[in-house]
């Protein structure tokens, strides 16, 4: 690869190893991309789940309520030709001056180029119990034992109110079950929607059956012998068959943790979405903390969405490609929500600052979510994010007008200098 | 002439028969219709599915009603019991235990539909398809015991108008409707290979709209929310659509046939070698160690040697053609993508496929799988022959190989307008000609086709149909982007979708809360009627075009 670089070819050839470490939506694109780029060297992707790359959003949404099996989530692969997918196999450790991984099969992995697309782990509460009923939704064996476990109960209990946990009770009473939500705040949904639309969300959900504890927050969680009991710091009780906790999630960066990449909060790159300290390393995913430029201020952030996570990993395959002369990436978050019946977009950002805009479809109809709302998030006279409800029309005209703004001007962000070779200490690997 | 009682209730009964049988027919093709979402660009689901509704619930009415009829003759033989349970009647068994069966079965099929929730979708709609079982049943039942089944033409219509509910309800089953393509892909294996068929599932599309977002020259979202798509659509915008698949929430969009070809290079001047098409194959097959550290020595293999070789004659020898496209790479894919290892000597040749651990079935739970996929060559791993690849007189070519498709724009750069742009003249930016792309004449990188057959040099291009790898490189235009992909061929008439107005911001103007008409007027501006098809109808436009295609 040096020599490469040294007569100015592209940072990687046919000759060097590219891992992509997560076989997620952003390390599949990140693949796939780097093929169709014309990398033609050996190219690994290591997952740590055992199944083939699939549609994670599915979990939360088709897989619960029966409407996808989980063959039909499965991503497509014939883009990526020449692929080795090492599913079910953990990285535990990186030399990064070495190029090496540690594997948890005991074995050693050199690369040239590193994708990092680990993405994250869902988490629990301090505090909370574990045993059987409560159940976290993250990838697809949660999904399959959350379903299954659904048949078999009457009333469940969901912890927290973002997105996952509506499409969650939505889900259970879409299956003719009792659900329970309990939140915090005081409308669902409050970070991905925003109060004016999440309100209107509430009022919907409450409307279709959806039992809402909001404000509140559970206390104590304690098993039962048929199912669980919360207490709220209300001093209510809360009695379920099931409880899922679906209330965060941490980034999978244990594995970098000896390298001097900052992992505080994900992996925090630059803005071309190289990681910072290390060299030949890119990220993507949920797992990448880099400074867009779409967002308007220069603070890293980080993204986990799953059009973000498709759209990181071409853009960060290309970077690995581009060497020292990648173009900054700038993308806009969207995403989307199917929740009994209200089709929820979202894109752009949501900032507090902003002047929200709301417009009603058919201002006559009383349940205004369902009949059709806009909300325009305006910075300085600019439209800057959206919030569609049953009006996708109106959104996709908005998020295309975003879509062809013109992005700010560069962030600048200082990488710090990688420590020395000296300076550093290999540690765990064995071999 | 006088009536006996006898009469006049057995025309009642058979008139009411008659008219139940015509109303489940008419319900159970609505309910095909229904399935299959070809009424979606006329009529509202909502609509479609009450007449279905209401349609199947008078018939089934009817049909209870001529079982109670039968019981009302003076001296008929039709006791209450051989009403519910079947097949004991003493006249005709058979034929009454059938109509019985099947209004038994049609009403738990209707009555489905009350627990349809408890039931889950997929276990729901698998019972809701006994009701084919058990129309089958009742024309069975009117040819075996109807009394007014003796002219040929009666007889003729019954039967008809069953074996057109069932030949509508199996034709539109998702694999048998894919049948005819996929035959006539085998028959034909080289139509149309630069094309990207877009098929939208007209029961999954949720009308987002992200589809239009990518790819507004294919996907519009009327303002009915409905949409419109273009279902053939040239390769140089298959990477938009293949982005509007990726972000379908509803993942409703199928591509099929994404243009790729793969090139097995050859390395140095020695094109005359024959590779074979096997070692496209990858490199790792079961027999190896799980990613051996093979790293120590990177000479080791024919790969590195000959990927070398290309690299070293691709670097810094080759003019690149101007970049007036976005701040991209040029031509992403045009080259000799991926290159391959051509070490004929450590692979079977034909018989490789048996050696690509395929991707298995769904969920792989093992602790440690080894899912070595080799993605873009279906045609090769399922099947022991190269149907894709046909010795056509003396070009070889491939067809297909499900890859991504020779695109000049990449990702998300084109979008951003001020971007600063990737320095045109720099070459280091750029993957070395021959790695990703073609831009000059490359003398030491002969494109070989995929069965192993060089190309004569002599007759490269004779307007053949061939996609880029037989366009000589000289000829190529400066520019990369539109012939790049080889679409030398007639392009089919192509208009370009007028955008929707966008809506800008305009917050001084907006009243909070109110907006006259948020969604745009309705007149949709819309190519032509004929380069755009409703989602729900696009199987006779398909087939059309398969036809039309096959020049």
């Amino acid at each position: 690869m040096s020599f490469l670089r040294s007569v100015g070819g592209p940072a990687f050839g046919p000759r060097d190893r590219i891992v992509v470490v997560g076989a997620g939506a952003a390390g599949w694109s990140a693949a796939g991309e780097l093929r169709r780029l014309g990398f033609a060297g050996e190219l690994v992707a290591i997952g740590a789940e055992p199944t083939r790359p699939y549609d994670r959003t599915a979990c939360s949404k088709g897989l619960l309520n029966g409407h996808q099996k989980p063959k039909d989530t499965v991503l497509d692969l014939r883009g990526h030709p020449q692929v080795s997918w090492r599913t079910g196999t953990r990285v535990l450790d990186t030399d990064p001056y070495g190029r090496r991984l540690l594997l948890d099969t005991g074995e050693t992995l050199a690369y040239d180029g590193l994708v990092v697309a680990s993405g994250t782990r869902a988490t629990l509460p301090r505090g909370w119990p574990t045993g059987p009923g409560l159940h976290m939704l993250h990838d697809l064996a949660d999904a399959r034992s959350l379903r299954s476990a659904l048949s078999g109960a009457g009333r469940v209990a969901i912890v927290g109110g973002g997105l996952t946990g509506c499409e969650v009770a939505c889900a259970v009473t879409g299956m003719a079950r009792s659900a329970v939500l309990v939140n915090s705040q005081r409308f669902l949904m409050p970070r991905s929607v925003g109060e004016p639309i999440g309100a209107l969300i509430t009022a919907a959900h409450l409307a279709s059956g959806i039992d809402l504890r909001l404000g509140r927050k559970v206390a104590d969680a304690e098993p039962r012998r048929t199912g669980w009991r919360l207490l709220l710091d209300s001093g209510e009780t809360v009695s379920a068959d099931l409880v899922v906790v679906t209330a965060g999630e941490k980034p999978d960066v244990d594995w970098l943790a000896n390298t001097p990449a900052d992992t505080s909060d994900g992996v925090l790159c630059d803005a071309s979405l190289r990681v910072a300290g290390l060299d030949g390393v890119v990220a993507a995913g949920s797992v990448a903390r880099w400074p867009d430029r779409r967002h308007g201020t220069d603070a890293p952030r980080r993204v986990g969405q799953w059009i973000m996570a498709v759209e990181q990993g071409r853009a960060a395959a290309r970077t690995l490609l581009a060497g020292d002369y990648a173009p900054p990436v700038s993308l806009l978050p969207r995403f989307w929500s199917d929740q009994n019946g209200l089709r929820i977009e979202v894109c752009g950002r949501l900032s507090d600052q902003a002047d929200v805009h709301v417009t009603e479809l058919r201002p006559r109809r009383r349940d205004t979510a369902r009949a059709g709302v806009v909300a325009d998030y305006v910075e300085d006279g600019r439209l800057a994010g959206v919030v569609a409800v049953n009006a996708p029309r109106a959104f996709t005209v908005a998020c295309r007008t975003l879509l062809n703004e013109p992005v700010p001007a560069p962030v600048r962000v200082t990488i710090p200098e990688p420590a020395r070779f000296e300076e550093y200490q290999p540690l765990r690997l064995v071999r | 002439m006088l009536r006996t009682a006898q009469d006049s209730v057995h025309l009642v009964a058979a008139t009411i028969g008659f008219v139940s049988y015509a109303a489940l027919w008419g319900g159970t093709l609505w309910g095909t219709v229904l399935r299959s979402g070809w009424a979606t660009s006329r009529l509202r689901h909502q609509t479609v599915y009450s007449v279905h509704m209401h349609v199947v619930l008078l018939g089934l009415t009817l049909g209870i009603v001529h079982g109670i009829v039968q019981m009302a003759a003076p001296y008929g033989k039709v006791r209450a019991i051989d009403v519910v349970v079947p097949f004991i009647d003493r006249s005709d068994p058979i034929g009454v235990g059938l109509g019985v069966v099947a209004l038994e079965l049609m009403i738990a099929t209707a009555l489905s539909v009350l627990v349809q929730r408890k039931l889950g979708y997929a276990r729901w709609r698998a019972l809701h398809s006994l009701g084919y079982l058990s129309f089958t049943m009742v024309a069975a039942h009117l040819l075996i015991s109807g009394s007014e089944m003796y002219p040929a033409p009666v007889r003729t219509a019954v039967a008809g108008s069953w074996a057109v509910v069932v030949l509508a309800g199996v034709s539109t089953v998702a694999p048998v409707a894919r049948m005819p393509r996929a035959v006539l892909d085998r028959l034909s294996p080289r139509h149309r290979a630069e094309e990207v068929t877009v098929a939208v599932d007209p029961g999954k599309c949720g009308s987002f709209g992200f589809c239009e977002q990518e790819a507004p020259g294919i996907f519009t979202l009327r303002s009915d929310q409905r949409l419109a798509y273009r279902s053939v659509v040239p390769s140089d915008q298959a990477e938009a659509a293949m982005r509007a698949a990726v972000v379908c929430p509803a993942r409703a969009i199928k591509l099929g046939r994404l243009p790729a070809t793969v090139v097995v290079s050859q390395p140095g001047a020695d094109t005359s070698t024959v590779a074979p098409l096997a070692t496209t194959l990858t490199p790792h097959t079961g027999t190896q160690a799980a990613v051996p550290d093979t790293h120590a020595d990177p000479h080791a293999g024919s790969l590195a040697r000959m990927a070398a070789a290309a690299v070293d004659q691709g670097t810094g020898s080759h003019p690149r053609p101007a970049l007036t496209d976005t701040g991209s790479f040029p031509a992403v894919g045009t080259g000799p993508q991926p290159r391959v290892a051509a070490d004929a000597g450590s692979f079977p040749r034909v018989g490789a496929q048996a050696r690509v651990t395929d991707t298995g079935s769904f969920p792989r739970d093992g602790a440690q799988t080894r899912v070595t996929d080799s993605g873009s060559f279906p045609r090769v791993t399922d099947s022991g022959s190269f149907p894709r690849v046909t010795d056509s007189g003396s070009f070889p070519r491939v067809t297909d190989s499900g890859s991504f498709p020779r695109v000049t724009d990449s990702g998300s750069f084109p979008r951003v307008g001020a971007q600063p742009r990737v320095p045109a003249g720099d070459p280091r930016s750029y993957p070395p000609a021959g790695v990703g792309q073609h831009t000059g004449p490359q003398p030491g990188l002969r494109p070989v086709g995929a069965n192993g057959h060089t190309r004569p040099p002599a007759v490269t291009g004779h307007g053949s149909p061939l996609p880029a790898v037989g366009t000589p490189p000289g000829s190529l235009p400066p520019v990369a982007p539109a012939p790049a992909n080889g679409h030398t061929g007639p392009q089919p008439a192509l208009r370009p979708v007028p955008r929707p107005p966008a809506r800008a911001p305009q917050p001084g103007l907006r009243s909070v809360g109110r907006r006259a008409a948020a969604d745009p007027p309705p007149e949709d501006p819309l190519p032509a009627p004929d380069q755009l098809q409703d989602t729900g109808r696009h199987h006779l436009p398909r087939l059309r075009g398969i036809a039309g295609g096959r020049s």
